[in-house]
């Protein structure tokens, strides 16, 4: 989860963005998006037998069960503690502590001796309150039967007492390793002590996230502003929907620059239908933004061309300035020649992009993104469907969750983030239709 | 790389007629792609189809542009709007050599395409099953059905040609970076 960020602006001043700052200054927070693959939690559960043993014959017992369970069904185990203290244990395994269901347990431990009515059978019972007790995770029953574990665990525990066999029960455990310090958390209390080796089968580094998060979330609300601003201009003159878009490159020391600012122009030379139809769709805010950021480029490998601006010639793209705004910064010459398409920048957007511009950015090479309001009946970036389920909704609930930010089939992979604001406005788009 | 056929629609293969033109506006799809090829531009071609005649064109224009979201599919839509409305692509049809990218593929939905017939797959970023089924998806834009096979080969051995192409180009050894962009960069739209 992101903090809120510092509200003071950290990058030099500029004319621009400060104008607009004192205008307006929602403040919010970034959130780390999730991936499909987290959403769903692909958690495998898998049933482990875990026996009571005396803490003195720990090793000698971990030993055997794996020497035995050697070469047999490998299942990684690594993430789960194997021997546990008692007052580690989660807390629906303590309950099991109690006399009433050790008395059960040993029950259950002796069933496979044939006897019957042991009350002090286990040794969880008879040693309870003593330190001396480690609960040991054995195995996954599917590598072993219980037969085979009781008999391993009694020819190790020469001291079981009196002749007593050790307690084994059957526990679920998650055979995926945990996704994070908070997945391996949850385990613990759900099912078995568990750790965090680092690592994220199922997208970014959480550490990634965090170092990215930091890097941008002192300035994040001035893109975020500037990007509303951006998509407010093109719709104030009727050429698009209030979408906006902003593109920073962040390489240079002196701290993050603005390559180019984009509105929504989809309305731009094309008559409005009644229906509030697609419009230009090429004309999104992100597709003319990258449009800018390539027209940049161009100019710098022609060297004696500035940005051509020649507004006469009908262009679909609508990749060049259409309003003071826009060609402020279009026309400052602040790209790095040699930059290949839009590596390593980051993109402001005032909502989730729809698919089309999802899949651009990705074509694009964007390092970042960070869009504001979810639309969740047509955005391609988040993973799940929240917000009201209200009817409208309901009836998307088919719709799939693309997540393409972090689609592993896909050969290029970003970091994305939602700007969640403190006060978010009232009149939102989310409930409609549209993409952005 | 793996592609795989997809049938044409069936109905619509049946009628040789139909089947005549189909191929001949594939055909014109072809020749865009080798204009791509002659201009060393990833090999992918279109044209779009309005009531029996091509009201546009398009080749795959990313490495030109320096913009990697050029692909055929916009090339010939930029062309087509500058004579006439969004709205004419719901009774339009897309004929393209290698199936629509995700990108492509939402752009044509939102459009509003009638229909989309491809050559080979693109099991890389195909939007219209190579990847994703951004076509026919539950989404609030009308679905459209998209027919892949169409010329099949011909559109695989214009990208293969691309690729001995740029082969023979750089006989040098590359630095590391060149080499590391190299592999990034996208072969298909
Ligand atoms: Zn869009
Ligand atoms: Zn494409």
């Amino acid at each position: 989860m992101g903090s809120w960020p510092n509200t003071q602006c950290q990058h030099q001043p500029d004319r621009l963005t400060d104008g607009l700052l004192e205008s307006s200054t929602p403040s919010g927070c970034l959130i780390p998006l999730h991936t499909k693959a987290e959403v769903q939690n692909n958690v495998q559960i898998i049933q482990t037998y875990v026996a009571t043993i005396h803490a003195k014959s720990a090793n000698t017992v971990l030993k055997i069960v794996d020497d035995a369970c050697r070469g047999l069904e490998s299942i990684n185990l690594n993430h789960l503690r194997r021997l546990v203290k008692p007052e580690y244990l989660p807390v629906y395994l303590q309950k099991d502590e109690n006399k009433e269901q050790s008395r059960i347990l040993g029950r259950i431990a002796v069933d496979s001796a044939g006897s019957t009515d042991v009350e002090v059978a286990s040794p969880l019972a008879e040693c309870n309150g003593q330190p001396s007790i480690l609960h040991f995770l054995a195995c996954a029953t599917s590598v072993i039967s219980r037969e085979n574990l009781q008999s391993l665990l009694s020819s190790a525990l020469p001291c079981s007492v009196n002749g007593l066999r050790p307690c084994i029960r059957v526990i679920k455990v998650p055979s995926t390793p945990p996704a994070s310090h908070d997945q391996a958390e949850q385990f613990s209390q759900q099912y078995w002590p568990t750790v965090y080796k680092g690592g994220n089968p199922f997208g970014p580094h959480p550490s990634i996230f965090a170092h990215a998060t930091e890097e941008i979330q002192h300035d994040a609300k001035d893109h975020m502003v500037l990007a509303m601003h951006a998509g407010l201009a093109t719709s104030f003159e009727a050429k698009g929907e209030p979408i906006g878009a902003v593109i920073v490159d962040r390489s240079c020391s002196k701290g993050p620059i603005i390559v180019v600012v984009a509105g929504d122009a989809r309305w731009n030379n094309v008559t409005k239908p009644q229906d509030r139809k697609s419009g230009n769709v090429m004309a999104h805010a992100v597709m003319r933004a990258i449009g800018m950021v390539a027209k940049k480029r161009l100019s710098l490998t022609n060297a004696s061309q500035a940005p051509e601006m020649n507004g006469e010639q009908l262009n679909s793209f609508n990749d060049e300035p259409l309003n003071p705004l826009e060609s402020d910064i279009y026309t400052r010459d602040v790209l790095a020649p040699g930059g290949y398409l839009c590596l390593d920048l980051e993109l402001y957007l005032t909502h989730e992009p729809c698919l089309m511009c999802s899949m651009a950015i990705l074509h694009s090479r964007f390092g970042r993104v960070v869009f504001g309001q979810r639309l969740p009946r047509t955005g391609g970036l988040t993973a799940n469907i929240v917000g009201n389920h209200d009817s409208s909704t309901e009836n998307l609930s088919s719709r799939p969750s693309y997540s393409l930010w972090w689609y592993p089939k896909l050969n290029w992979k970003l970091l994305a983030w939602e700007w969640v604001e403190r006060d978010p406005p009232q009149a939102s788009l989310s409930e409609q239709d549209i993409q952005a | 790389m793996d592609f795989e056929i997809k049938p044409l629609d069936p109905e619509r293969a049946a009628s040789t007629s139909h089947d005549s033109t189909h191929r001949q506006h594939m055909r014109a799809a072809l020749e865009m792609a080798e204009q791509a090829l002659a201009s060393d531009e990833v090999p992918v071609g279109c044209v779009f189809v309005h009531n029996g005649e091509i009201i546009g064109k398009g080749m795959n224009d990313t490495n030109r542009s320096l913009n990697g979201t050029r692909h055929a599919e916009f090339m010939a839509i930029n062309s087509i709007l500058r004579k006439h409305q969004p709205s004419i692509f719901s009774e339009s049809d897309l004929y393209v050599t290698v199936e629509p990218c995700i990108m492509c593929a939402s752009a044509l939905r939102q459009f509003g395409i009638r229909a989309v017939y491809f050559g080979c797959s693109n099991d890389r970023f195909g939007g219209t099953g190579g990847v994703l089924s951004i076509h026919s998806d539950t989404g609030v834009d009308k679905p459209f059905p998209a027919y892949g096979g169409l010329f099949r080969e011909e559109a695989i051995m214009l990208l293969r040609r691309f690729y001995v192409q740029e082969n023979e180009k750089a006989p040098e050894p590359k630095s590391k970076k060149d080499r590391q962009l190299k592999t990034e960069v996208p072969p298909l739209p």
